[in-house]
């Protein structure tokens, strides 16, 4: 599966057979070629599916009932008619719909759709190199990104529009640079993906996860003789830059101190859900 | 956990998830050493799946993270059956290597397909819904529209008309009774008093008739307006009825003066005038839903409210930002107060007062300050049964201020020993005063409006403000 990967009884004939197979079919400028490849095909799946698929549903629907609330009452607080929901959807993807609808004059179906557009088909792109700094074989990268690229949970989510889009891309985006951060002992790589985790937050509750992350990455790291301040000042920086990027979004977005007790108060009826 | 596992099977697909499964298997079995990126990160996807599995999930969006790994190692197992094969020495036959390739690239195309959902039929309900548009707005009254399919957003974000949801999908041959009898009393319910009713609904080929033959129903002439196909396996088909009255009665005609003395004896309500007022930091109830800042209507705690009007919290209400209910004295229509409801979106006033379960004859003063719709609930109170029964529904336009009468039949609230009335308006300004709750011993649901002379409005007004209250002996059939 990875380039340090031993192959042990598996070398021999068989692995120069397929290597030789694989060369034949792609060809080592095609694979160099691949985010590309990859992006274009995640392109051409999106916009089929857009154009096939109006994206009117109950969430597309519900989204842009909230944009325009937002929009017309210009507070975050005002974004639900009803207000026990004002917090049930973190505003990041509402407020870019809003600011593109804003000055792009579209409307926020439209809007929202062509952020899906966009992000989904970055997303396959991050995946793949993901995928590549963290030593998986080139062509196993390539196959896997283009059947995530193609792939129906992908593409339906591009077309309707709901923050999943968003989401998956800030979440493969995050992954993305810290595996560059712990590979490449980049200290900027671990503060790009405290933020981009921050905005991830903005997006969707369950991104709360994502910041065990970091921490997973420095136990294995402990068996290769990290020493423990070199991971303590990582992990601060990742999460230093999650907590400036969470405030410096909100305050973008014009967040009140009323809107944080909500939402923080969300998350604790999540975590309750979850417990019970 | 059986749940969340379905809704991880369906967000993933299941020759994905399978292959993801193979692709576990092969790892574990070649012994594959990741690297330490790799070992975190299938640590971690791990534990995202283990929660996944332990909670139930509301959407099956909620597994989307977990397609990153399912992809890597759906492909993973694919590769690793190539290398299997070519021990084998399978790829010696070169249709067999060239069908594997063309098995590589096809699954993704297979993927792609799926996910492009091609429907020729994609319109159908787009055009359903432009037909009850056009229907709609050719007639004077006012409509409702009840939707069976589940499909409300899509049915009002086409149509841009107020659609009435309804929880249940009525579909097939083995549709539960509970859900075609559930379909029935909503149905009664709403063209108990409204002029026209659209009903939109997704039917099976060979469906039963859900269209009963009771006498609710029969009183009124249903029309199947359009159907369309919902796919192109022309299984399912949306269809639009219309349902209008046989008879011609209608709940709101050309209203006729007023007949004074019609009302007497005792109102069992007991603040119908809303001459009692009350600030609004008494109903702690409903301020305490509300975090303070979380809506603006219950940012002034000062606010004038008539007493026994508790700001509901039925079902499909929204106190949005621009909403209001309070106490109104500029401008009252009788005495000194008024009920004012203000809102874009459904809100809900109700008199908290318990009604035994009898026979009414109900009036009230309306007037309004810019095109409104009103609608007048019976909310079983004891034993709570869950459900709101629409009594009448009021298209009003700003003018004078006119006088409802409307019956109430016991048969409606039957099954309960009490309920309560309730004032919803779904858009627009209302004033309501001198709401009169009196017994009756007809049991139609015939109602009519009369339009209140001016001058006997004026002359209420000023006998009340000249300081006889009301409470004390003025009658309360004012005229």
């Amino acid at each position: 599966m990875t380039d340090r990967a031993s192959p042990g009884r598996w070398n021999g004939r068989s692995c120069q057979r397929i290597s030789e197979m694989s060369e034949k079919m792609f060809s080592a400028r095609m694979l160099s070629e691949a985010p590309w490849i990859v992006f274009g095909a995640a392109m051409i799946a999106n916009g089929v599916a857009m154009f096939l698929n109006d994206g009117v549903c109950r969430d597309s629907v519900y989204y842009c009932n909230l944009v325009g609330n937002w929009q017309k009452y210009d507070d975050i607080m005002l974004l639900s008619p009803s207000a026990w929901s004002a917090t049930a959807v973190p505003p990041l993807y509402l407020w870019l719909i809003k600011t593109l609808s804003r000055f792009a004059g579209y409307d926020f179906l439209t809007a929202g759709r062509i952020l899906n557009y966009f992000f989904g088909a970055l997303t396959p792109v991050f995946f793949y190199r993901t995928l590549r700094i963290s030593g998986v074989k080139a062509f196993l990268a390539f196959l896997s990104s283009l059947v995530l690229a193609c792939h129906p949970a992908m593409v339906d989510t591009c077309v309707i529009v709901t923050r999943d889009c968003l989401y998956r891309f800030l979440v493969v985006l995050a992954a993305f640079f810290i595996v560059k951060g712990v590979r490449q002992a980049n200290q900027w790589a671990f503060c790009a993906s405290g933020m981009v985790v921050a905005l991830a937050l903005l997006t969707r509750y369950e991104a709360a996860e994502f910041l065990l992350l970091p921490v997973l990455f420095f136990i294995p790291h402990f068996t290769k003789n990290v020493t423990w301040k070199l991971c303590g000042r990582q992990i601060a920086l990742f999460f230093c830059s999650a907590a400036a990027a969470f405030w410096a979004a909100g305050c973008l977005m014009g967040f009140h101190a009323a809107y944080w007790a909500g939402f923080l108060h969300r998350y604790l009826v999540r975590a309750k859900d979850l417990l019970s | 956990m059986i749940l969340s596992l379905r809704a991880i099977v369906l967000e993933l697909t299941p020759p994905v998830l399978a292959a993801a499964l193979a692709g576990v298997f092969f790892l574990l079995f070649r012994r594959q050493k990741l690297t330490l990126p790799l070992r975190a990160l299938s640590l971690f996807f791990f534990v995202c799946l283990l929660w996944r599995l332990g909670a139930p999930l509301i959407s099956r969006r909620y597994a989307g993270v977990l397609l990153f790994p399912a992809v890597v190692l759906g492909c993973y197992a694919l590769l690793s059956i190539r290398d299997q094969l070519l021990r084998w020495r399978f790829f010696d036959n070169i249709f067999w290597k060239r069908a594997f390739c063309v098995f590589l690239f096809a699954a993704p195309l297979g993927l792609l397909l799926k996910s492009w959902h091609f429907n020729p039929y994609a319109d159908g309900l787009k055009e359903i819904c432009a037909v009850a548009r056009t229907d709609a707005a050719r007639r004077p009254h006012a409509s409702t529209f009840l939707d069976f399919t589940r499909n409300s957003d899509r049915i009002s974000f086409f149509s841009k008309l107020p659609i009435d949801h309804w929880q249940r999908e009525i579909i097939g041959k083995n549709a539960p009774e509970k859900q075609i009898s559930g379909f029935r009393r909503a149905l009664r319910r709403s063209i108990g008093s409204n002029s026209t009713v659209y009903v939109f609904m997704k039917k099976s080929s060979g469906d039963p008739d859900l269209f009963p033959e009771d006498a609710a129903v029969s009183r009124w002439g249903s029309e199947k307006l359009a159907e369309r196909y919902v796919n192109r396996k022309r299984k399912h088909k949306w269809v639009l009825y219309r349902f209008t009255p046989k008879n011609g009665i209608s709940s709101r005609g050309i209203p006729a003066p007023p007949t004074p003395g019609s009302r007497s004896g005792k109102n069992f309500l007991m603040n119908g005038d809303f001459e009692k007022t009350e600030t609004l930091e008494k109903q702690k109830k409903a301020c305490e839903r509300y975090v303070a800042g979380r809506s603006l209507f219950f940012a002034d705690r000062n606010k004038l409210i008539p007493q026994r009007i508790s700001i509901s919290h039925l079902p499909g209400g929204e106190l949005g930002a621009d909403a209001e209910i309070e106490a109104c004295s500029a401008e009252p229509l009788a005495g000194a107060f008024s009920l004012r409801m203000k809102s874009e979106s459904t809100i809900f006033a109700c008199i908290a007062q318990d009604i035994p379960s009898e026979s009414y004859r109900l009036s009230f003063w309306l007037k309004s300050r810019r095109p409104s719709l009103l609608n007048l609930y019976a909310v079983p109170f004891s034993p709570w049964a869950g459900d709101m029964f629409r009594i009448a529904t009021i298209s009003v336009l700003p003018g004078e201020t006119r006088e409802y009468t409307l019956d109430i039949s016991r048969d409606l609230v039957k099954h309960c020993h009490h309920f309560r009335l309730v004032f919803g308006l779904d858009f627009g300004e209302v004033l309501i005063d001198n709401v009169e709750l009196h017994k009756s011993s007809s049991g139609t649901a015939f109602s009519r409006t009369a339009v209140l002379r001016p001058d006997a409005c004026k002359a209420v007004r000023q006998k009340l403000l000249a300081g006889r209250n009301r409470a004390d002996g003025l009658p309360q059939n004012a005229f």
